[in-house]
């Protein structure tokens, strides 16, 4: 386990001053749920954490899974690297019924990992952080000239984009043709 | 033997270099963190990215290749306004992410470009500002939807700026001109040939005090200096939203407007009407003179900025259309407005738009 939430609970107590039927009530303990990466490590998040996830938050209120399954099956997240998961976990919970700020420094400087970032947002739906790592990824190419931009984006030229057009339908005409050829054969 | 030795330690350098040579292309090219393969993205994270881009870095972006030109289809795109004045500047976009490029002849490059804006050191920084128009035209397919005119800035350049914006616009459909003393033709002649579409703002002192030939086409006038304004002057325009400041018509011109409306003589179709009050103490008396009407109470926060000095006075129009005219308080004087009860009326003051 490697969430920072375990067995707290963060159920706001009940102002006195304004209701003090409520203060009587117990405090509902926060549920909290398990998802795993591509390196099977499991990981606690709590519900409150969960919200940022549309994905995950759609989930759990749709399919209405419970606490104790959600323990037994953690949500698995084959497509995302384990340290990869756990940023965005360790995101979720510093995050957790805050409003989130206008910019966010901690986002990782390394274009590789902020990619692999941006894909496991993306899926997972978290409307806030994409936006901050997209707005990363923006900044890389702030003032830059369209040859810088295609370098640092990795972006094909025309030619090369013409060229794999080409090799695609040249692909797709051997591969019709085989299976052309290859029903021929069937039918004798 | 010594020659051996020369020649292997030859070998031996000429070897390191090459290999630390390729070494340090292969870290260039190669390193996962030198490149980032933006196209590989989901087109949703590809949208966020792009919509991130100031209009300088999207625009070079577009001229990367054809595949990113096809991409600028999936961001929405605003209007542009366009300032004509000494520092000529374009805006972008409105509310928070909205964006201005402003050319001027001095420019502290030491300053970084802030990130809702951006200052371009230029010697000529009209056909600057015109340049980069036409470039965020042409690949991002921004219209105009402002200009403005600072006429003192610019004089002796306003066939030039009409015949560079008639070349690629048909029509504006916000205009406002300023100036502080610019000659009569000059303005009539932007009048004449800028065709502005819906609201034109006019705040010049001209030296000959003439009155303008506005476009019939608009549907908002605002006139700033009004100074030249008489009551023929106003009846004589076809416009459903006017406001004038700083003319002297007397309360007796605004009755007989106001006896002019009521009696279906001119503007049916009026929307709003607003003018300053020479005399706001006598209003009631000679403005409404022989107009019957109703007190009410002003529409709570139909013009959050306006104050009302006192109550409105409702009255009828021949045909059965309500309107309330309200006395307003403003910072530069008090103002009169006249506003018929439509259902879908704009109801935001003519000077705020």
């Amino acid at each position: 386990m490697s969430s920072t939430e375990q067995g707290t609970s963060s159920a706001a107590p009940a102002e006195p001053t304004t209701a003090p039927e409520s203060a009587a009530a117990p405090e509902v303990p926060e549920s909290f749920y398990y998802v795993h990466g591509k390196d099977k490590v499991v990981h606690k998040v709590s519900a409150g954490a969960l919200q940022h996830s549309a994905l995950i938050h759609g989930m759990i209120s749709n399919l209405g899974y419970t606490e104790e399954q959600a323990k037994a099956n953690p949500f698995p997240f084959e497509n995302i690297d384990g340290d990869i998961l756990q940023m965005v976990v360790d995101w979720c919970n510093q995050h957790k019924g805050k409003p989130t700020p206008p910019e966010d420094t901690n986002l990782p400087k390394q274009k590789e990992k902020l990619f692999d970032l941006v894909l496991a947002v993306n899926y997972l739906e978290i409307k806030e952080l994409l936006t901050y790592c997209c707005k990363q990824v923006a900044m890389m190419v702030k003032g830059k000239s369209p040859e810088e931009i295609r370098e640092i984006w990795m972006i094909p030229t025309d030619a090369e984009d013409e060229a794999a057009e080409k090799e695609a339908k040249k692909r797709a005409g051997k591969e019709a043709a085989g299976e052309t050829a290859a029903a021929a054969g069937d039918a004798k | 033997m010594l020659w051996f030795f020369v020649c292997w330690f030859t070998i031996a350098i000429v070897i390191s270099l090459v290999y630390s040579q390729i070494g340090y292309l292969f870290c260039v090219l190669y390193s996962p963190q030198a490149r980032f393969p933006l196209l590989k993205l989901d087109y949703v994270a590809i949208r966020e990215v792009l919509s991130t881009l100031d209009p300088h870095d999207y625009i070079n972006f577009l001229k990367v290749s054809k595949s990113c030109r096809r991409l600028s289809t999936i961001k929405k795109h605003s209007k542009a306004r366009l300032i004509f004045k000494n520092f000529p500047r374009i805006i972008i976009g409105n509310g928070p992410g909205k964006y201005y490029v402003m050319w001027a002849q001095k420019v502290d490059t030491r300053a970084p470009c802030k990130q809702q804006g951006c200052i371009k050191c230029s010697q000529n920084c009209l056909n600057d500002m015109k340049k980069f128009y036409q470039d965020v035209r042409s690949v991002m397919g921004v219209e105009i939807g402002s200009v403005v005119l600072h006429m003192d800035d610019f004089q002796g350049r306003c066939s030039e700026i009409v015949s560079w914006f008639r070349s690629i616009s048909q029509e504006v459909v916000d205009l406002s001109i300023y100036g502080k003393n610019p000659r009569h033709g000059d303005i009539q002649y932007l009048l004449d040939n800028l065709k502005c579409r819906d609201r034109l703002r006019i705040d010049v002192n001209t030296i000959e005090q003439l009155p303008f030939k506005i476009p019939e086409s608009i549907n908002t006038l605002f006139i700033i200096q009004g100074s030249w304004i008489t009551l023929d002057y106003v009846m004589s325009l076809k416009i459903s939203r006017m406001s004038f400041r700083n003319t002297y018509l007397t309360n007796q011109d605004i009755n007989a407007f106001y006896k002019s409306w009521i009696e279906m003589e001119s503007h049916q179709n009026l929307e709003c009407f607003e003018i300053n009050l020479i005399n706001p103490a006598n209003f009631v008396a000679v403005a409404l003179r022989d107009i019957p009407y109703k007190t009410g109470t002003p529409i709570p926060k139909l013009f959050p900025d306006y104050a009302a000095i006192r109550g409105s006075f409702e009255v009828t129009r021949k045909d059965g259309q309500e309107a309330s005219i309200v006395v307003f308080d403003l910072p530069e004087g008090a103002v009169a407005s006249i506003y018929p009860w439509l259902p879908l009326i704009n109801t935001e003051p003519i000077d705020r738009q």
